[in-house]
């Protein structure tokens, strides 16, 4: 069986993943998905850490429940967004989208 | 019963509904009962707060708490999301915003922050955190025919789903450590928790917090977004939303992490040090700008810088100072927007030139703008001086005296900008800017704001003793 650690490293290594992508990649598309995975590296920390240190407690699992709803929410109204750019200004690239600069 | 103490909640959420029917049912051209309706729903949730006055109780199984710090922030998000829909009537009005849409947000956005500011559950703070930032992304957005707004809202998107995504990753940490999502259950382990886990949680919280509220390093998003959005929803954001996260900041921090006894003098330096930047950026940066919005927004940085001084001066002294300045903020930065709003419903980029011979356009107008910014400075006797006053005592009481020094030449600096807006007011000539046409809703809010400041300032004593009421409740 795989032990609490090896799921937290896994968590760490997907939210680092997801952070590096919303950082350093342009396309809006892609940092909306890098997002998703920071978010989905929050749910396994939640339920390793509901099914390893509070056994028989679901609290973490339905944080977990609670993320996912609110992702796919925040999923939908991040592609509105980002269609009603694409049909104001006809790219998506975040570099490109700089009509106010200081 | 547990139901009356939620009543300002029930209410907000069946005006949210009425508004989506609304939307949906009215003809365009009767669109506009909209505000009407959103602002009874606003004034009957204050009202509904009634049975909660006095309370000190957890309701919904432990999820909800009725005590005076959330008393404190209801009354406060309400009255911001009541002047908001002031503000906005006639601006939405003009650039044919879709209202429908616009209020049912707005006053989602409403309860999402009234929601984060009333429990000590990180699972009810992540809901409402998520409830209102929704809302709010889209309806940075709302001006679908400029490019600006859209641009501002996809900024507030990104940047606002990252640092949700950071916070939460820090929740779920906290929630490792101590296996309890409650934070006050929390506090005790996180004690006997491995000090350098414990720290990892509070950086990944303060990022993630720090950004929704928007103190250096985390600014970046401000000026653009505040700039781009809908004047009526900028003045929204600069309040509401901040001094939800502000509340959140409040209850995880001040409980769980500045409360530990090995770790607290770090954390207060950490966040002492990030406040005079912060402070220190806003103010400088915005000496740059010519576009009003933008200035108030390194002016909002700058103000953010203000109040975690305060943060950082606990636990000597009580949360008196910071919930104290949040309220004076909200009053006098709603109240300078509603100018902006002003000037820009005659038909005016919001340049500073803009403003050129205000006082002879319209003389009450200009007049409360500069009561509004002797009180962002923080001149007596209005309210932002005796808020200034008490985060420099408690700075003082701290033993970080440097952080009040650098207080006072932060607050010397701002009269620059300030000021640069005021003199074209009133020392240039009104002639090529057209004559000032206000709606009776605009002005209603320009001239309650300007008197609130001034009547808070008198009675600054109360809010004082209110807010200090609230704070062995928060510590409990």
């Amino acid at each position: 069986m795989v032990s609490l650690h090896g799921y937290l490293v896994l968590a760490a290594f997907l939210f680092g993943l997801g952070l590096y992508g919303a950082l350093a990649r342009t396309n809006a598309i892609r940092i909306l998905m890098a997002i998703e995975l920071m978010l989905n590296a929050v749910n396994i920390n939640l339920v390793a850490f509901a099914q390893y240190l509070t056994p028989g407690l679901v609290t973490g699992a339905v944080f977990a429940v609670f993320v996912i709803t609110v992702a796919a929410a925040e999923a939908a109204v991040g592609l509105a967004i980002v269609l009603l750019v694409a049909r104001q200004r006809g790219v998506i690239e975040v570099d490109k989208i700089n009509l106010m600069k200081w | 019963m547990d139901y009356m103490l939620i009543l300002p909640e029930i209410i907000l959420t069946i005006t949210g509904i009425v508004l989506i029917l609304l939307d949906l049912g009215l003809a365009e051209d009767r669109k506009g009962a909209v505000p009407a309706v959103a602002g009874i729903g606003f004034l009957a949730a204050l009202a509904g707060l009634g049975p909660s006055v006095g309370q000190n109780t957890q309701v919904l199984w432990q999820m909800y708490s009725i005590d005076s710090v959330s008393l404190f922030f209801r009354t406060l998000f309400l009255a911001v999301g009541f002047m908001a829909v002031l503000v906005s009537w006639e601006y939405a009005r003009r650039t044919k915003m879709a209202i429908g849409e616009f209020y049912h947000l707005l006053v989602f956005t409403t309860l999402g922050m009234m929601l984060m500011a009333s429990t000590h559950n990180l699972i009810v703070i992540y809901l409402g955190l998520e409830l209102s930032s929704i809302s709010s992304y889209v309806m940075a957005g709302m001006l679908q025919d400029e490019p600006r707004s859209g641009e501002a809202a996809l900024k507030y998107f990104l940047i606002g789903s990252v640092a949700s995504a950071i916070a939460l990753f820090g929740m779920s940490l906290v929630y490792g450590l101590t296996g309890t999502t409650d934070i006050v259950d929390a506090v005790g382990r996180l004690q006997l928790a491995p000090p350098a886990l414990v720290v990892t949680a509070g950086l990944f919280l303060l990022a993630g917090f720090g950004l929704k509220v928007g103190m250096v390093p985390f600014h970046m998003w401000i000026p653009d977004t505040y700039q781009g959005a809908p004047t009526p929803v900028t003045a929204f954001f600069s309040v509401g939303p901040k001094a939800a996260a502000m509340a959140a900041i409040l209850r995880i921090f001040v409980l769980s992490f500045l409360g530990l006894p090995a770790l607290g003098a770090g954390w207060r330096l950490m966040i002492a040090v990030l406040a005079a930047i912060s402070m220190t950026f806003g103010n400088v940066t915005a000496l740059l700008q010519t576009n009003v919005k933008r200035m108030l927004a390194y002016s909002s940085i700058a103000h953010v810088g203000y109040m975690l001084v305060g943060i950082a001066a606990l636990p000597p002294r009580d949360l008196s100072a910071v919930l104290t300045y949040l309220a004076a903020y909200a009053i006098m930065n709603l109240g300078i927007f509603a100018v902006v709003i002003l000037v820009e419903d005659q038909g005016q980029a919001p340049e500073i030139d803009a403003f050129r011979g205000l006082a002879y356009r319209a003389p009450w107008a200009a007049v409360a703008m500069a009561v509004f910014f002797l009180s962002l400075v923080g001149v007596p006797p209005t309210i932002g001086f005796f808020a200034k006053l008490q985060l420099f005592l408690a700075a003082v009481d701290a033993h970080m005296v440097w952080l009040g020094v650098i207080l006072g030449i932060n607050s010397a600096i701002s009269v620059g900008y300030y000021y640069s807006v005021v003199k074209v007011s009133f020392l240039r000539d009104a002639e090529g800017v057209p004559p000032v046409r206000a709606a009776w809703t605009i002005s209603a809010a320009v001239v309650l704001l300007a008197v609130g400041t001034l009547v808070a300032g008198i009675y600054s004593d109360t809010i004082l003793r209110w807010t200090a009421s609230g704070v062995t409740l928060l510590m409990r």
